[in-house]
């Protein structure tokens, strides 16, 4: 490869600065990131002093980048949910080609338009689906698509939130209300609703209930207070007290998360005043601790997929029963993942450890990027809607990608409205409602 | 008790012979058969032989015996799911407690029919639902109502059928038409509707998806002939080929090939990968034992179990037919969604492609969470709390008489029936005015149900199919008035 591409990182937050910054300070030779726009100063600092980034070019804010015009081939956008399709549409009129976090937007519509102006401007735009990229998840498609379960004929999906998980991130952080950023099964499940269709391809139809049932004002212990941290009565017995989670020896994610200053007096202190040391059910939070969604596929199949905040337990498991075998799997980030495929003419089991599977490459973050450098480096083969070009390595192109999204607002309104929703008319209106705009 | 209670059995088959008849004669100071109505001549002169029933008291038809008044205090009504409502409703009014299998019938009509005319009566109708009866079950409800889980949020039941449980019943057999018999959400899982309606209370509104998507012609494998004996190309690569099911056992020697005994494994890995070397594994008793098996689902196909009547049963019977070329039309897939009234979600997947014939169930609780199995073979519980990150792991015990039909859960029925109406008729005696239903929750088990909480899980199947087939959401509040009204 001669030169590396140049990006600009929009966002360095846990996310940019974890998840995707790393691989180009591993791929020097791939890419390269020569801006950043972040308005949280030390967060600005920290990535710009990673990736040695002068200081002209370090921006608190996108506009202030979009008005040095078109500076780099690709945009890494890293923002929080609501911003993504502001900050990413005059990216894609500038011309970068950009990766853009899950999910596109926390809306249908700018959903839409993102990829509608994609297509219009023959811009790259890949959402990660990081997924898709694992080991674990590249071996399942494999071996459906292999045709060793014959017919696929039901599939039962699991998002298994862990209790504190959800507490920390639905309930207490920042994906507590769907007016601030997604309802949590767009948020959340993004991710699973997209391994459904690129498993089973187009649902038909589907219908969802679920409610935020637990963490709520009424279900607090008698006498608990506002924070854990005021001395609450209930503390011993209460598995979301705060101090039990942040206050350990560890630091990284979750902890890192409540203050920037990860000692224990800094994180005391973030206990006492943020928003992580409040109690579970004195928070302003509005979405869903438990959500199922049941669909039926075009193929004729079932697949019902389940996202809750009362696990004990983080991971998802899923379960494929096809005609010639049943599959039962286990995905918990590399801790005891397994896929185990039952023969039934043989009667026999087989045993995978997707670690060892056919695709090779390692976590889903890095994959993801390996993937937008290769889509970016080879322009070749998908054709898009404009005429332009992608690579197959980008193995989701955005219009493939807005499937999940319309699934997860799909289900979000059935679950809203109890009703079912016959996905090729909701397709049809969401297409019309950017038109409109 | 002093005096055994007195009972007629309105059908000998399957479940009437074997599961409850059974039980009368392991507790004869219990229950007493004294007459017994069965068409199939077989079949009823076995039954009256085994509880020495006397000629004037067996009978071909349920009105035959029914004619005769009321001539003991519970008729057990065990006939084909589409004749349950005549002869149950006929024994009501004669005065008979009345344990009726489940489904109580084909209709939602007819299923109200049924509890208003049990309430009219004040007679006892009890719905065999009896996996409430098993150690399993009733210690998953009694965790559940302890409150160690929290408050439940949400969960999932499966319902596993195996793929050759499923060409047996739902494909070849006898659930295999809607038209014939229930649909089969309600053939299958009235059972599992039930369980959840008892651990979780009355659901708010539910929604439906499935249909039969493998079993039909167009999936047939080239060539495939209308039944496996007429020579099918395919015989060698199909799950479903029937002698391998009705003459060779495979499945059972796929669960002897997990064996936790060595010797076992081995001898099914013989008869399976060496088939001429059966007779050497045949000298391992217990698979021998295995392979002389001529319980269900064989003795369904054929009265005369010898391998050359078996295959003769293939050949001209319906459980010789290619699965791709039966007159079948249930589902092999659905999957109900379901809102409870106390806000906990609930998924029911019921499906006929499995490797391993169970349920499986999951309660994610806000304080624990649960996972469930309950396999023929295997049945534990495990409790992960979250607050101590600790995991129980419960076996129940098996049922009173052993691991003897629906994990004991037979004979525990049986046992609850026969105190309740032991019960009312010895306060029918002292109070000389019928007592009604309502007296049930103070007298024998807890999992004993008036009819009308047995008619729940019922109301839930029919709303299900009709969600389904209408694709909407179902309101049940709504469907109940409904069904109410239409019964009338």
């Amino acid at each position: 490869m001669s030169h590396p591409i140049e990006a600009v990182m929009l966002g360095a937050g846990n996310r940019g600065y974890y998840a995707y910054g790393p691989y180009a300070l591993q791929h020097p030779d791939e890419i390269r990131f020569i801006a950043v726009v972040e308005p949280h100063d030390e967060r600005r600092r920290r990535f710009a002093e990673a990736h040695t980034i002068p200081q002209e070019r370090q921006f608190r804010t996108w506009e202030e980048l979009y008005a040095q015009g078109h500076i780099a081939q690709a945009l890494v956008n890293c923002t929080l949910d609501r911003m993504h399709l502001d900050s990413t549409l005059p990216a894609l009129e500038l011309g970068y080609d950009v990766l853009l976090e899950k999910p596109m937007s926390n809306t249908l519509a700018g959903s839409v338009r993102l990829v509608q102006t994609a297509e219009q401007h023959g811009r790259l735009l890949m959402i990660c689906h990081v997924l898709r990229y694992t080991a674990f998840f590249s071996t399942l498609h494999d071996v459906i698509a292999s045709g060793r379960l014959g017919d696929v004929i039901t599939v039962e999906h699991r998002e298994n939130v862990i209790y504190w998980h959800m507490a920390h991130s639905f309930v207490r952080g920042n994906w507590r209300t769907s007016l601030i950023e997604s309802p949590m099964i767009l948020a959340k499940c993004c991710h699973d609703m997209d391994v459904l269709f690129w498993n089973l391809g187009p649902v038909t139809r589907l219908n969802s209930f679920g409610s935020l049932t637990h963490y709520r004002p009424e279900n607090a212990p008698p006498g608990a207070l506002a924070r854990c941290t005021d001395g609450c009565p209930v503390a011993d017995d209460c598995p979301w007290y705060a101090p039990r989670l942040y206050l350990q020896e560890y630091t990284g994610w979750p902890t890192s998360v409540i203050s920037e200053d990860t000692s224990l007096e800094a994180r005391r202190r973030a206990l006492e005043t943020g928003p992580y040391g409040r109690c579970v059910y004195h928070c302003d939070n509005d979405v869903v601790d438990h959500q199922t969604v049941n669909m039926e596929f075009a193929s004729g199949a079932t697949g019902v997929l389940f996202m809750h905040g009362h696990s004990h337990e983080e991971g998802r498991t899923m379960r494929y029963d096809g005609a010639r075998a049943t599959l039962r799997g286990k995905f918990a980030y590399g801790v005891g993942d397994s896929i185990e495929i039952h023969d039934h003419l043989t009667g026999r089991m087989e045993k995978i450890d997707p670690a060892r599977g056919a695709s090779g490459h390692g976590g889903g973050d890095e994959g993801v990027m390996a993937a937008f450098v290769k889509a970016l480096r080879e322009p070749g083969t998908a054709p898009t809607a404009a005429g332009s070009t992608i690579s197959e390595a980008a193995l989701t192109t955005s219009r493939e990608s807005l499937e999940s999204h319309l699934m997860a607002f799909a289900a979000e309104q059935a679950r809203v409205e109890g009703t079912i929703v016959d996905m090729d008319a909701y397709r049809a209106a969401a297409e019309k409602v950017t038109h409109g705009d | 008790m002093s005096q055994p209670i007195e009972a007629v059995l309105v059908g000998a088959g399957n479940r009437g012979a074997d599961a409850y008849g059974a039980y009368a004669l392991a507790h004869p100071d219990e229950i007493r058969f004294l007459a017994v109505a069965e068409p199939h001549d077989v079949r009823r002169a076995r039954f009256a032989q085994a509880h020495a029933i006397s000629p004037e008291r067996q009978f071909r038809t349920w009105e035959d015996l029914l004619a005769q008044g009321q001539i003991a205090n519970a008729a057990l009504v065990c006939t084909l799911d589409r004749l349950h409502v005549a002869p149950a409703l006929a024994a009501l009014e004669a005065g008979y407690d009345v344990l009726l299998e489940k489904p109580m019938a084909t209709t939602l009509a007819d299923c109200v029919r049924l509890v208003q005319a049990a309430e009219r009566t004040g007679r006892l109708l009890q719905i065999c639902h009896v996996l409430r009866y098993t150690a399993f079950f009733s210690t998953l409800h009694d965790i559940v109502t302890s409150g160690r889980l929290g408050r439940v949020i949400t969960v999932e039941h499966r319902e596993n059928v195996t793929y050759w449980h499923m060409a047996h019943s739902y494909v070849r057999g006898h659930w295999r038409n809607s038209k014939i018999e229930s649909p089969m959400i309600m053939a299958k899982c009235c059972h599992d509707l039930d369980v959840l309606y008892w651990n979780l209370g009355p659901c708010q509104r539910l929604s439906s998806v499935g249909s039969l998507t493998h079993y039909r012609p167009e999936n047939a494998p080239p060539d495939a002939p209308e039944r496996c004996t007429d020579g099918c190309p395919a015989a060698g690569d199909c799950p479903w080929y029937a002698p391998r099911l009705y003459l060779d056992l495979v499945p059972l020697m796929h669960i002897a090939r997990h064996s936790p005994v060595a010797l076992e494994r081995l001898g099914a890995a013989l008869v399976l990968d060496r088939p001429k070397l059966a007779d050497v594994a045949r000298r391992i008793p217990s698979l021998n034992a295995a392979l002389d098996y001529r319980g269900w689902p064989i003795s369904v196909i054929s009265e005369d179990t010898s391998p050359q009547a078996r295959w003769r049963a293939l050949e001209t019977g319906p459980y010789g037919r290619c699965v791709y070329h039966c007159d079948n039309d249930v589902v092999d897939h659905q999957v109900i969604t379901m809102e409870f009234e106390s806000g906990a979600s609930g998924v029911l997947v019921m499906h006929g492609h499995s490797h391993r014939e169970g349920r499986t169930m999951r309660y994610d609780g806000t304080r624990a969470t649960l996972l469930g199995q309950y396999y023929p073979d295997e049945q534990e519980i495990q409790i992960y709390d979250h607050l101590t990150g600790q995991v129980e792991i419960i076996r129940p015990a098996l049922g009173p008489i052993g691991a003897t039909g629906h994990g004991g859960g037979d004979a525990g029925l049986m046992a609850a029936f026969v105190r309740a109406v032991h019960d009312r008729s010895t306060a029918l005696t002292a109070a000389g005015s019928a007592v009604s239903e309502a007296a049930l929750t103070t007298s024998g088990s807890s999992a004993l149900t008036t009819s009308r909480g047995a008619l729940e899980s019922h109301l839930m199947a029919f709303a299900a199919e009709e969600a389904r087939e209408d694709k909407t959401v179902v309101y049940m509040d709504e469907f109940r008035r409904r069904s109410e009204t239409t019964a009338r």
